[in-house]
């Protein structure tokens, strides 16, 4: 696929290519370090819950010691979905297909009649159950966040993550946690075109009204992009409170979407009670390739991004609040669900906007687009909103883990 | 009878939303009324981080005032289909509602797609001419939400 050299210009027939999606599989979702899960899901020995890394199944459980594992969710036997249940709690994990049993080390503990009938049929002789195993993930866990990769030799995950996204995990997650419930979103695109809007600064305070009309995020506020050495993870930030209202209304005046009148009857559900230990109000935290850490005031969750082909993903959001989180506060997080997630006031617009995309350039695969907002060149973090430079950060990693090994 | 009635007022308001009269919609909820859709997954699990949440009036007007103004989401005719009622216990002055409910949104071309199986569970206020709504839990089965939720369900 063809991309400039500042990645300012990519083919769409990136987002439509099958051939490309099974690369992608092999090497990005096996090798990176993706998100698994949030520790506060799986708190007891023998909790387990299953997820799709990209598209590849996996069982996640925390084993008898306390340990958290995770591996592919497949009978070695014969390829069945091995835990067929979204969640729960085992002291192993057997196939219904013919009953081969694992630990929750992943490990191969039995197999029935393995000596068949008085020694005809069963096992073959040279079987040898102590070398079968689930394939395993390496699974670290940062400030609560579980990840895990396909790949022995990836560098450790703190390395991965880089120090911004450690510390900015640090903030989010700087007090025990409590899931307050899931939500879950199917968007009929590429997975690619989500990272595209998630690191588009730009994108926040144009297609989403709401956030431009009630300050949660104007161009003007002290704010910007942050990125890591390697471009790939994106921290897009906030200050609210910090824009200059005439400035404001001089930048919206040809924009249709700012509505300097539009005044809600009803506005609790945008105040703010500062919680999180930095400055920003509003945090989105990029992790290559597969999740985002949000902070919209005081609606905490990570969205986890798993793939339904070439066309469509799952969005799967994961709510939390902290454990010593008062009544109200857990209302007012309960309230601000209205503006995220799939029926967001904000963030509805998103599930729209790829599709809108993705069916638009299916019938011009060598066309491309134009990622120019912020500037060409440099691939650089910009103090303001009015940029999409990390865009064109994510395809730069991108392509560095897709063309070096098809060249290799 | 009562069911007869309940029948009435829920298969009138639930045509009021496909032809996108918001107004009439929300008409018949109290100021101090609920309205939220949630996710079975959530119901099971017991968690209750909802779809959209209305614990007033005045924030259903904000949702429609907002979808009016600013959202941006799919071109669409929203079609529902209301099955029979079940009501609790009849006699009181507010009855307790379940309706098992089917949405298909249509879009500009004319293909149908399913968007909503599940159940409204309402607290209806028997004012003897009609009904108000007090509560509204709208219970999403299939919700792995498609696209997006805008349109008030």
């Amino acid at each position: 696929m063809k991309h400039n050299d500042d990645f300012s210009s990519v083919q769409y027939g990136i987002f439509h290519s099958q051939e490309i999606y099974e690369l992608e599989r092999d090497l990005i979702f096996s090798k990176a370090w993706t998100y698994l899960c949030l520790e506060a899901e799986i708190p007891n020995p023998g909790d387990f819950l299953t997820a799709e890394i990209g598209d590849i199944p996996v069982l996640v459980n925390r084993r008898e010691d306390g340990v958290i594992t995770a591996f592919e969710n497949r009978c070695m036997h014969r390829g069945t979905k091995l835990r067929r249940e979204n969640r729960g709690n085992a002291a192993d994990h057997t196939c219904v297909y013919h009953q081969w049993c694992y630990s929750l080390d992943g490990r191969l503990t039995s197999v029935p009649f393995p000596r068949g009938v008085r020694g005809v049929g069963g096992l073959p002789a040279d079987f040898d159950k102590s070398k079968v195993r689930l394939p395993p993930m390496r699974v670290e866990v940062m400030h609560g966040v579980v990840f895990g990769t396909f790949d022995p030799d990836n560098v450790p995950l703190e390395e991965y993550l880089g120090p911004e996204i450690v510390a900015r995990l640090g903030n989010l997650f700087f007090k025990p946690i409590e899931i307050i419930g899931y939500q879950r979103q199917r968007v009929f695109g590429n997975w690619k075109l989500y990272n595209e809007n998630l690191r588009d600064l730009n994108h926040g305070s144009l297609l989403h009204m709401f956030h431009a009309t009630f300050g949660l995020a104007r161009p003007n506020q002290v704010g910007g992009s942050m990125m890591d050495a390697k471009r790939r993870h994106n921290i897009s930030r906030k200050v609210m409170g910090t824009d200059d209202k005439s400035l404001t209304v001089e930048l919206y005046k040809d924009v249709k979407s700012y509505q300097e009148d539009f005044v809600l009857s009803d506005p609790s559900i945008l105040k703010y009670t500062p919680e999180i230990p930095h400055e920003e109000s509003l945090i989105i935290a990029s992790v290559f390739p597969n999740v985002i850490f949000q902070q919209i005031t005081n609606s905490l969750c990570s969205r986890q991004i798993r793939l339904r082909g070439v066309d469509e993903f799952e969005l799967y959001w994961t709510y939390y609040g902290f454990k010593d989180d008062t009544p109200e506060m857990r209302e007012h997080r309960r309230r601000q669900a209205n503006l995220v997630g799939p029926g967001g006031l904000i963030s509805m617009e998103d599930g729209e906007a790829v599709q809108l995309v993705h069916e638009q350039t299916r019938s011009r695969l060598e066309e491309s687009s134009q990622i120019i907002i912020g500037g060409r060149g440099e691939i650089k973090d910009l103090p303001v909103g009015v940029t999409e430079i990390p865009v064109r950060g994510f395809w730069s990693y991108y392509f560095e883990l897709m063309d070096s090994a098809q060249s290799a | 009878m009562v069911l007869a009635r309940v029948i009435a007022f829920l298969s009138a308001h639930a045509q009021r939303l496909d032809v996108g009269d918001f107004d009439a919609w929300m008409a018949p909820f109290e100021e101090g009324a609920t309205y939220q859709i949630v996710s079975a997954e959530n119901l099971r699990l017991g968690m209750d981080m909802p779809l959209l949440l209305a614990s007033s009036k005045n924030m259903i007007r904000d949702r429609i005032l907002s979808l009016r103004e600013a959202n941006i989401y799919n071109i669409h005719v929203d079609h529902h289909v209301l099955g029979l009622p079940v009501i609790e216990e009849e006699g009181g002055a507010v009855l307790k509602v379940h309706t098992p409910i089917v949405v298909h949104q249509i879009d500009q071309d004319g293909v149908a797609t399913l968007f909503c199986v599940g159940r409204y569970d309402d607290e209806l206020v028997d004012e003897g001419e009609s009904f108000a709504i007090r509560r509204r839990e709208v219970v999403f089965e299939n919700f792995g939400i498609r696209r997006l939720l805008a349109t008030p369900v």
